[in-house]
């Protein structure tokens, strides 16, 4: 029977003697922790790393701390392992707790893959004996062979990351506590590493794991706590909290747009379902005169969309789709002044996991006119889309009318309008599959009956 | 939002998390196994792909003594029989004291990739450190040995067993040195500094390279009577010298231990919670 009970948990984290300059980058990252001043002058200077955690962990619980960077994920693994005393509050733990935050604790690159096992293996709480006792296992595992008797210089990355791996797995968790950076939450890992990273899991009590990635807490979690400046915006089943979660990178990167980034940038500036941004595009999708302040300013004005939706085969209206389904946008504009010729851009921009800025996916670009364009034309652009070579993902679009040659636009529409996210849902129950595209490829596998030895893959 | 708390089951396995300072001292001694290795293995760090590895400090050692010891006997017309032992036995002792200062105060500096990251009782950093520079003695007395055989073997007798005793009391002494230089040391970053160049000059006022009894008055009682060096030094020193070291000196060890002690462990259980945020 195993425990963690967290209750009212502060934490925060003195700066000492800092340049300015480091103060400044620290004000700066808007979804990290917040800096508060502190001592009798407001000259001590801490970042409040986590503020009033309570939660309590049980038997079976595989619990997901998702969040942006800074967020106060790790700090709070690492107070749970006792790393960290919390400045006030209590935790309380029943059962061993084993922290897994670094691969091989204590790697000597000159020492042989043998005394790294035996050194990491201590460090990590086992005894001589417990470590000798699992070393055929580990040598079996890691496949490394003679190479276990050489200076672990002379392995590769992989090899060193095989060795910890087998290591670490092949303790008995108890409570495990680990950290993504520890590797092991990369599902990309070989099959055999999986298998042996479930039984490694289920061998333990509670396991904690911090991640940014959505998809490696649904594989591996059944429960998962939102985090935001540290502090706990959300907890409960795993597949509600990781939707928010994407939801609010979404929303993030939308009212960062939004916020010109001279304002003051605020963590927590934006609602966690994103709902607010949302509602600023009208139900039929026209948008003439909506976020006219930032279109205006963006580009000249002379001519304006009128209506952007986008309509799946039926003719429905949704921005939701899964992979196999075509989606069918249409955009509505019109010129209000002359313009000596037009051009249309349709682009999709996407978050890497962890929030990180947005990243330009694609761009599809048509010219409209190389000819002039009078002022009251109207016209409109359809574009439709195979989604198909999408990974589930959300993509943010961003359309744009204006010159030929780049030099100007005439209008632009994205989060100012409140454009929503295109969703491309996953067609699997358990995704396993990471990165933006699905490449149209073929998998031939034997030891599977004929007709199933050629399937096609990535739709 | 917050999980809901069960209702308070009497449950009595459940623990703080928050160790005790008395924990961690008790704990981490316990843990030979651990602070051993990691003691070994960075002796073997220094002298990896040597050939003969930790002898080189020996040498470097021997080379010291007997150089510096030739120049020193005839300023300071000593008895170059009598100087060379006082020398080396002393340096022996030097170099453990020293350098357990030293590198006290970069204990938890240097030890944060490990504490960060693990779960590891401070006090098992400091044991560590400790052991590696006792291991690093054992090479070191070699040189003693081959020093005393061949100028002087009447040395070696029952009275130089004393050392043994006056060894541990130093290294007792050591661990709260570490524990608590290394806090300080990781809180205010300019201690390390302000500690080595204590220790320089700490090297030519200590009695090492002229006996004791060459000052007198006021100066001895300052240089020798009141250095706390000194007589970490020749608890050791004297029983290799064949003499009995001077009550006073056991005194003042005793009462470093005790006072020490009880400094580091008032200061340990107050700001041990605090280390790893002050790294």
């Amino acid at each position: 029977m195993a425990t963690i009970i967290l209750e009212n948990v502060n934490a925060h984290f003195p700066i000492y003697g800092q340049q300015r300059s480091l103060r400044k980058a620290l004000f700066q990252r808007a979804t990290g922790a917040s800096i508060e001043h502190e001592g009798k002058n407001n000259d001590r200077l801490s970042v409040k790393a986590l503020s009033d955690i309570s939660l309590t962990l049980k038997d079976g619980d595989r619990v997901g701390l998702i969040g942006h960077n800074g967020a106060g994920k790790s700090t709070l693994l690492k107070l749970m392992a006792g790393i960290y005393e919390p400045v006030s509050g209590t935790i309380k733990v029943e059962g061993r707790v084993t922290p897994l935050f670094d691969t091989m604790p204590g790697l000597d690159r000159e020492d042989t893959g043998y005394e790294n096992i035996l050194t990491s293996g201590v460090l990590i709480g086992m005894t001589r004996r417990q470590i000798e006792a699992k070393i055929p296992e580990i040598e079996e595992f890691c496949e490394l062979g003679e190479y276990l008797t050489l200076p672990v210089r002379t392995y590769s990355t992989g090899m060193t990351m095989r060795l910890g791996f087998a290591l670490v797995t092949a303790m008995d968790p108890g409570v495990l506590l680990m950290d993504e950076g520890f590797g092991t939450g990369d599902l990309r890992f070989a099959e055999r590493a999986e298998a042996r990273m479930k039984s490694f899991v289920g061998r333990s009590s509670i396991m904690v794991l911090a991640s940014h990635s959505d998809r490696t807490i649904r594989t591996m979690c059944n429960k998962a706590i939102l985090m935001e400046s540290g502090r706990i915006t959300a907890s409960g089943p795993v597949d509600e909290i990781c939707d928010q979660y994407y939801q609010s990178v979404h929303a993030a990167a939308m009212a960062e747009r939004q916020v010109k980034p001279s304002a003051k940038a605020s963590s927590s500036g934006y609602s966690a379902s994103g709902a607010g941004a949302m509602e600023r595009i009208d139900g039929d999708g026209s948008i003439e005169n909506v976020g006219l302040t930032d279109r205006l300013r963006r580009t000249n004005g002379t001519a304006r969309f009128t209506r952007i939706t986008a309509r799946d085969s039926n003719g429905n209206s949704r921005w939701s789709f899964s992979p196999d389904e075509t989606v069918t946008f249409r955009f509505e504009y019109k010129i209000l002044e002359r313009v000596s010729n037009l051009a249309f851009l349709f682009r999709l921009n996407t978050t890497p996991p962890g929030g990180a800025s947005e990243i330009i996916f694609a761009d599809m670009h048509e010219i409209l006119s190389t000819e002039a364009v009078e002022a009251g034309y109207e016209g409109s652009v359809e574009l439709s889309l195979k989604l198909q070579t999408l990974m589930p993902n959300n993509y943010l679009p961003y359309v744009w009318l204006g010159r030929t040659s780049n030099a100007g636009g005439y209008d632009v529409v994205d989060s100012n309008v409140g454009l929503p996210a295109l969703t491309v849902n996953s067609s699997v129950e358990k995704e396993y599959r990471f990165g933006f595209v699905s490449l149209p490829y073929e998998a031939r596998k034997s030891g599977t009956p004929a007709e199933a030895a050629v399937m096609k893959v990535g739709v | 939002m917050t999980m809901s708390l069960p209702p308070i089951e009497t449950n009595l396995n459940l623990r703080s998390i928050a160790e005790t300072a008395g924990d961690d001292l008790l704990r981490g001694f316990q843990k030979r196994e651990l602070w051993g290795r990691l003691a070994w293995l960075d002796v073997k760090r220094r002298y990896r792909r040597t050939t003969i590895g930790p002898f080189w400090n020996s040498i470097t050692l021997a080379i010291y003594v007997l150089t510096v010891g030739t120049v020193g006997a005839a300023i300071w017309h000593q008895n170059i029989y009598d100087y060379l032992p006082f020398l080396v036995s002393g340096m022996i002792v030097w170099t453990l004291v020293s350098s357990i200062i030293n590198e006290s105060c970069s204990l938890f500096i240097a030890g944060q990739s490990l504490f960060r990251n693990i779960q590891l009782d401070y006090s098992v950093l400091a044991y560590a450190m400790v052991w590696r520079n006792f291991l690093v003695l054992l090479h070191n007395f070699v040189v003693y040995f081959l020093v005393v055989l061949v100028l002087k073997p009447s040395l070696l007798c029952a009275t130089a067993l004393l050392a043994v005793p006056g060894l541990a009391l130093v290294l007792v002494n050591g661990v709260w040195i570490s524990l608590l230089l290394g806090m300080l040391c990781l809180r205010f970053r300019d201690v390390p500094q302000l500690v080595s160049s204590i220790m320089q000059i700490a090297m030519l006022i200590t009695p090492l390279f002229w006996p004791a009894d060459t000052l007198t008055g006021i100066k001895q009682f300052v240089f020798v009577d009141l250095n706390p060096l000194y007589h970490a030094v020749d608890v050791v020193r004297a029983p290799l010298l064949g003499r009995v070291p001077e009550a006073i000196s056991y005194g003042a060890m005793i009462a470093m231990t005790i006072g020490g002690w009880w400094l580091t462990y008032a200061m340990f259980k107050r700001f041990r919670k605090r280390i790893a945020y002050w790294s």
